[in-house]
């Protein structure tokens, strides 16, 4: 399963939400595809993105989108089925 | 929300003076004169403002018959004036000096002839109370008096505590506010990101010692400039000691927190995370760091973050100007000692750096970069806003509720 990762090393909020992602998902099987923010800029308008707020995670399979720190219940609920 | 209202509203309260009239125990000699209640006027002919607070209390005492007014020129009664200082822990030789028992007031605006006023109608409604002056002047132990300006105009701000005992809850106030606006200017994000990339840069270089002697570089630094910017207001606003400065810096204070206010009340609904802003400016900045941290002469990359940290921290400044402008604006009001100025802003300096220090010392033990959640960014502007707005309209109506050692 592929997700797209949109993160700045400088954010601390990336930093947080990593940790939080694998300590929930450290059994699931997930392919990361990191980029920042300005190498981003065609996957941003390809799931019409506007969010200027790190960091951003979107599933390729089912195209959903998870912006910023967010609670470990919704990040459950945007990996689920992985 | 509920927990921020309450810790807003528990900071509010710790910090208001207190107006209740406080059971202080004795500690009052019966020196008073009868009647009359004296003020003492220690002035200098070349000083503008005393000439003024002379023709002042001419109509004082015209006003309040049981006033007696007296003046000592600084030059002919510099031995007593040195005494008194000593007495009452004046740390300074401004004049002019007003003394009314154990309270003085030093310098001259309406707001100090308010004061003064206060201050002799409560004299006033007391038969015995230490006239520190006059107990010197007849060469007198000024011992028993309760001095460093807790007289009766400040006695309301004693409290009895069990165990602890007899608090000033004035003297408390002041580190209680520097702890808590320091600690809110510290949730700035300006300079934050900076830190968590140098930290990331520092831990792929895999040489502690380095890395040890470049991050305390780079928050001593920090440090530094901080104090340096807020020594350089103090001086400003201390030779600018007018009312109209005073209502100035309310109003940009107000301002501010407008500014804030509205920051918060926007992000209400925005996601939580890091906002993708300056991309420009933060290219650079980071192209310096890396250069700084792949500097391998120790003494050039010392002196690289140093000079990193100085223009880091110019911007955070900006980001951030209201917070220790305010600070700064309380101690000149406060009218402290050098000394007691650079302890209030070193505690303010280090709780503004405390979550710096926390991130960094967590990095350095653990090898692992970790970052402060945004989310604290937030609810930063909108308790720092009401602070700024609580402080900036107090200094405009009621500056005396922050004069906390007055």
């Amino acid at each position: 399963m592929k997700v797209i990762r949109i993160e700045e090393v400088w954010c601390s909020s990336c930093l947080i939400m990593k940790s939080r992602i694998q300590e929930l998902l450290k059994e699931k099987n997930i392919e990361w595809i990191s980029m920042n923010y300005e190498e981003s800029e065609k996957v941003r308008k390809q799931y019409h993105i506007n969010e200027d707020i790190l960091p951003i995670y979107i599933r390729e399979d089912t195209g959903s989108i998870l912006v910023g720190e967010t609670n470990k219940k919704e990040i459950l609920n945007f990996f689920e089925e992985i | 929300m509920k927990k921020v209202v309450f810790y807003i509203i528990s900071f509010l309260i710790l910090c208001m003076p207190i107006s209740a009239s406080a059971a202080v125990s004795g500690g009052y000699g019966a020196v008073s004169d009868g009647d009359s209640v004296v003020i003492h006027l220690f002035y200098s002919e070349e000083c503008p403002h005393c000439h003024r607070e002379r023709e002042w209390l001419k109509t004082f005492s015209a006003k309040y018959p049981n006033a007696k007014i007296k003046y000592y020129e600084r030059e002919d009664y510099s031995e007593l004036v040195s005494e008194v200082r000593n007495s009452l822990s004046v740390h300074n030789s401004y004049v002019p000096l007003t003394v009314i028992g154990s309270d003085y007031f030093i310098g001259y605006n309406e707001d100090i002839q308010k004061q003064i006023e206060e201050a002799f109608k409560a004299y006033s409604e007391h038969e015995n109370y230490c006239d520190i002056v006059s107990l010197l002047e007849e060469g007198q132990s000024t011992k028993g008096c309760k001095t460093k300006n807790n007289g009766i105009y400040n006695l309301s701000s004693y409290r009895v505590l069990p165990i602890i005992g007899e608090v000033n809850t004035r003297e408390v106030s002041l580190p209680l506010v520097a702890i808590v606006i320091g600690f809110v200017d510290g949730f700035n994000p300006c300079a934050m990101w900076v830190l968590i990339f140098l930290i990331t840069m520092m831990l792929d270089m895999k040489n502690r010692k380095k890395m040890w002697i470049l991050g305390l570089t780079f928050l001593i630094s920090s440090a530094f400039i901080y104090l340096l910017f807020m020594v350089s207001w103090l001086g400003i606003s201390g030779a600018l000691l007018s009312t109209w400065f005073r209502y100035g810096i309310g109003i940009i204070a107000i301002a501010g927190s407008i500014y804030n206010l509205r920051k918060f009340w926007l992000s209400r609904k925005k996601a939580i995370g890091c906002e993708v802003t300056s991309k420009e400016k933060k290219t650079k900045i980071i192209a310096r760091i890396e250069k700084v941290v792949k500097e391998k002469n120790y003494f050039l990359a010392i002196i690289g973050m140093i000079v990193l940290a100085f223009s880091v921290n110019v911007v955070e400044l900006a980001c951030s100007a209201g917070l220790p402008l305010l600070f700064t604006q309380i101690l000149t009001l406060n009218q402290l000692s050098g000394m007691e100025n650079i302890i209030y802003m070193g505690i303010y300096i280090f709780f503004f750096l405390l979550d710096d220090i926390i991130i960094f010392i967590i990095a350095m033990t653990t090898l692992k970069v970790t970052g402060i959640s945004n989310k604290y960014t937030k609810y930063s502007s909108l308790i720092g806003g009401i602070i700024m707005l609580l402080i900036g309209i107090l200094l405009i109506v009621k500056p005396s509720w922050i004069m906390f050692n007055f």
